[in-house]
């Protein structure tokens, strides 16, 4: 099931780098693009837009609905839907959202969320700059942590708002 | 005299329009957001002793060309081969536009690059190294605001000055260089292709462009490279990179404008209601503004054709009963479309139009459509005709059908006189409420058709979305000017041509036999004959005349009752009609056939006659169908 969609993959230089689809990225990830099996009308239009492998997107914001995106790359904004987006393979640029990351060690860097957001983190005694352990989980689960030798339950919703960094 | 042809070409939503009007003197619209012009528009100025034919082409990307609109500028580079190509690039996005530059170098026609936007530049506190940048392309650039007007005499000097410094520059690796030089060859070994700029056609061929592969066709087999075009698109960013970073200083990442107003009006909660708020205050601002305009016009109208009847005689009748009574019927209403066309004119000059179109495509998707649809539907309460000729950047030919079928369903301002008259008639303060439910019913049906004519055609291809974000812009006095004037004066010209003329017809119908009273004319033996259709509807045969008359335009509607109606109007209506009927009319006129030039164009656009007829009757029998359910309901109910 994992694998299904988030591929893992073994990079000499880099150790495990998680590769999902675009669609999967939360607001305020950045991602670098690694390939596209979009067919090739709508391949080489955004080709002239700069969406090429090896290029950075930032997510910028997401619809009402979850649907469409509008995505940055280099300075001009455009606006995919996820029908299109899932079709482009990405590698998301730490720090990460803890929802993308796959298992290993971890620090928190930044929430990216409300009042409600943070006073919640507070109460799961989760801070900034603490170090956290990701345990294997299924891609849309409730993401399993373990931070100060507790095991803690961090729901998908709220995986996307805490940005990681690889330890 | 010496006649020469420019081409201009860059993204979308660059400038384009605006530095054609700035060359040639003319007023074309201009609109903040991208595929407004779907079709090559050509204007001409005279400089030194120079006749300069200068030609707009629709914004792209790329040169691979796959939608029409993309089709048309690449042709026109390719077969038409102007002496001289504008290269419109937006100064804020140097990155992104050099990409369509050096596909448009490699063409091998004269190209000048017009760096366009240089007061946004400076606002965003961009540096750009003209004169390196040029050094770098082997081109001549020249800095421009388009809007602002632009120096011509400079532009034209630097243009044909004759230092084309061929510098030649290392964009691809050598082993997609060895490949482009050998297929050159091959290339120049034929006659026939010998017209076509060889390296162009070289780079092309190794794309896998389809364009490129049919001028070729089987004069010689193109050696296959494996993600070649990849390779290539990659080797034009890495050179673009290399020159961007040397010639462009660019400050971090700010919070600009244009952030702050997107984290509200493309919130994720608020997004919609504001969205709502704003289509309801432009009806609210739209119809109370023009209020006091329209019954001053009216009242106008009403005194001169109590002078005209001073005039003895069946002249009098004519111009008094016919003319000012009828014509004046649809003129009144000018105010309320000058000034809806302005709010529209607003929105999408200030860039929220393409926010718009990303807070509502996940609903458009559940109907079938693509985003991109969404803006002919949008355009087609302005006007169908022109509404349908932007289907021009679907790709799909399904969809592009589908979208220009569904296209009249959208309630066009022309049919905006024929509700303010009955509401005002029939429901008072209710009016305002009246038009905003026909509006919200045009939505519906129209995408309700959208799911009915997907299935009817088995169509399963939705074209991918791209929509761009332009900036926000506050719009300006000149360019809402030009928007409102250029979107209403047909207006104008329809009442003083299609409009007059049919109503001189409906009076003569009305009138003849000479003498005899009005039960007794032409135009009542007309209308007797074919009202027993209508019956059901509730409809006499005035409003059947009317209806049958508002085929030509749907103006012709209120000045055909006009014409019946002597003068007062909303008192006439109030005989031949009850307000349930009423309603019914409203419905039966929201649906009813498309407008003689909506239909020619749905000719032009899909090549058969079989599709204006096709909807002729669909939406003949559609109306009857919901007027009727609507009247037979509403009467249980009441």
């Amino acid at each position: 099931m994992l694998y299904d969609k988030i591929l893992l993959r073994i990079d000499l230089n880099k150790g495990m780098v998680c590769i999902i689809t675009l669609n999967k990225c939360p607001e305020n990830t950045r991602c670098i693009i690694v390939e596209s099996d979009l067919p090739d009308a709508f391949r080489s239009r955004l080709m002239g837009l700069g969406w090429l492998p090896g290029r950075e997107i930032k997510v910028l914001r997401k619809a009402p609905f979850g649907d469409p995106t509008i995505y940055l790359v280099d300075s001009t904004e455009i606006s995919l839907r996820e029908d299109d987006s899932k079709f482009i393979k990405v590698e998301p640029v730490y720090p990460a959202p803890l929802s993308v990351v796959s298992e290993g060690k971890y620090v928190v860097l930044r929430f990216e969320g409300g009042r409600v957001f943070i006073q919640k983190m507070k109460s799961l005694e989760i801070k900034i700059g603490q170090e956290i352990t990701v345990l294997p989980h299924e891609e849309g689960c409730k993401i399993n942590v373990i931070a100060d030798g507790k095991n803690i339950l961090i729901g998908y919703g709220m995986a996307n708002k805490i940005f990681v960094e690889k330890k | 005299m010496k006649e020469i042809t420019i081409a201009l070409i860059g993204n979308p939503n660059v400038g384009k329009t605006s530095f054609f009007n700035a060359l040639t003197g003319s007023h074309q619209y201009v609109a903040n957001w991208p595929g407004v012009t779907v079709e090559k528009k050509t204007g001409s100025f005279k400089w030194n002793d120079y006749n300069v034919k200068v030609v707009d082409l629709p914004g792209i990307y790329t040169l691979n060309a796959r939608s029409i609109d993309e089709r048309i500028a690449r042709d026109f580079l390719i077969n038409e081969r102007p002496d001289l190509v504008f290269n419109i690039v937006d100064g804020t996005n140097l990155k992104r536009n050099l990409y369509l530059t050096i596909q448009v170098i490699e063409t091998g026609v004269k190209t000048v690059l017009i760096l366009n936007q240089m007061d946004e530049v400076k606002n965003l506190d961009i540096k750009i190294d003209t004169r390196e940048l040029s050094k770098r392309l082997g081109i001549p650039v020249i800095e421009t605001i388009a809007t602002k007007g632009v120096d011509i005499d400079s532009i034209m000097k630097s243009a044909l000055s004759d230092s084309s410094r061929q510098i030649r520059y290392e964009i691809y690796p050598k082993e997609l260089e060895d490949l482009f030089s050998s297929i050159s060859r091959d290339i120049q070994n034929h006659d026939e292709l010998k017209k076509f700029p060889p390296r162009w056609l070289a780079i092309s061929l190794i794309e896998g462009d389809d364009f490129a592969k049919s001028i070729v066709r089987d004069h010689f087999a193109v050696p296959q490279e494996k993600d070649a075009s990849l390779k290539i698109a990659k080797a034009r960013y890495d050179f673009i990179d290399s020159v961007v970073k040397q010639v462009e200083q660019r400050p971090k990442e700010i919070w600009t404008i244009t952030d702050a107003l997107d984290h509200v009006f493309t919130h994720k909660i608020l997004g919609i209601p504001i969205f709502i708020s704003i289509m309801w205050m432009i009806f609210e601002f739209t119809f109370s503004i023009s209020a006091p305009f329209s019954d001053l016009l009216s009242k106008g109208f009403d005194d001169l054709g109590s002078y005209a009847h001073l005039i003895p005689g069946w002249a009098g009748s004519l111009v008094g009963d016919g003319l000012i009574s009828g014509v004046g019927s649809v003129l009144t209403f000018v105010p309320l479309i000058f000034f809806l066309f302005f709010s529209m004119g607003i929105l999408e000059d200030s860039g929220y139009m393409s926010r718009a179109a990303f807070l509502i495509d996940r609903l458009m998707h559940r109907f079938r459509l693509s985003g991109r649809a969404f803006i002919p539907l949008l355009l087609g309460f302005g006007c169908n005709a022109s509404a349908i000729m932007t289907t021009r950047t679907l790709e799909g030919e399904k969809e592009r059908l589908i979208s220009i079928l569904i296209n009249p369903f959208t309630t066009c301002s022309a049919r905006l006189p024929i509700y303010a008259v009955i509401s005002a008639a029939f429901f008072g303060a209710f009016g305002g409420f009246a038009i905003f439910s026909i509006y919200m019913i045009s939505i519906v049906v129209a995408l309700s058709m959208a799911i009915i004519f997907n299935f009817l055609l088995k169509n399963k291809e939705t074209t991918p979305l791209i929509i761009e974000m332009p900036r926000y812009k506050t719009p300006t006095a000149k360019g809402l000017a030009i928007y409102t004037w250029s979107r209403g004066k047909h207006f104008l010209k329809k009442a003083g041509g299609i409009i007059l003329g049919a109503t001189v017809v409906v009076w003569l119908l009305s009138n003849l036999p000479f003498n005899a009273p009005i039960q007794d004319s032409l135009a009542a033996q007309i209308g007797k004959t074919i009202a027993p259709i209508f019956k059901p509807l509730g409809f006499d045969w005035h409003v059947t005349l009317a209806l049958i008359f508002g085929g030509i335009a749907k103006e012709v509607t209120v000045t055909t009752l006009g014409t019946f109606a002597n003068g007062n109007l909303e008192e006439f209506l109030g005989t031949i009609l009850n307000p349930v009927s009423a309603y019914a009319l409203m419905l039966f006129a929201l649906l009813y056939i498309p407008c003689v030039a909506t239909q020619a164009t749905m000719k032009m656009e899909t090549g058969s006659y079989k599709w204006p007829v096709f909807s002729v009757i669909w939406s003949l029998s559609l109306a009857y169908a919901v007027a009727f359910l609507f009247e037979k309901i509403a009467y249980l109910v009441i």
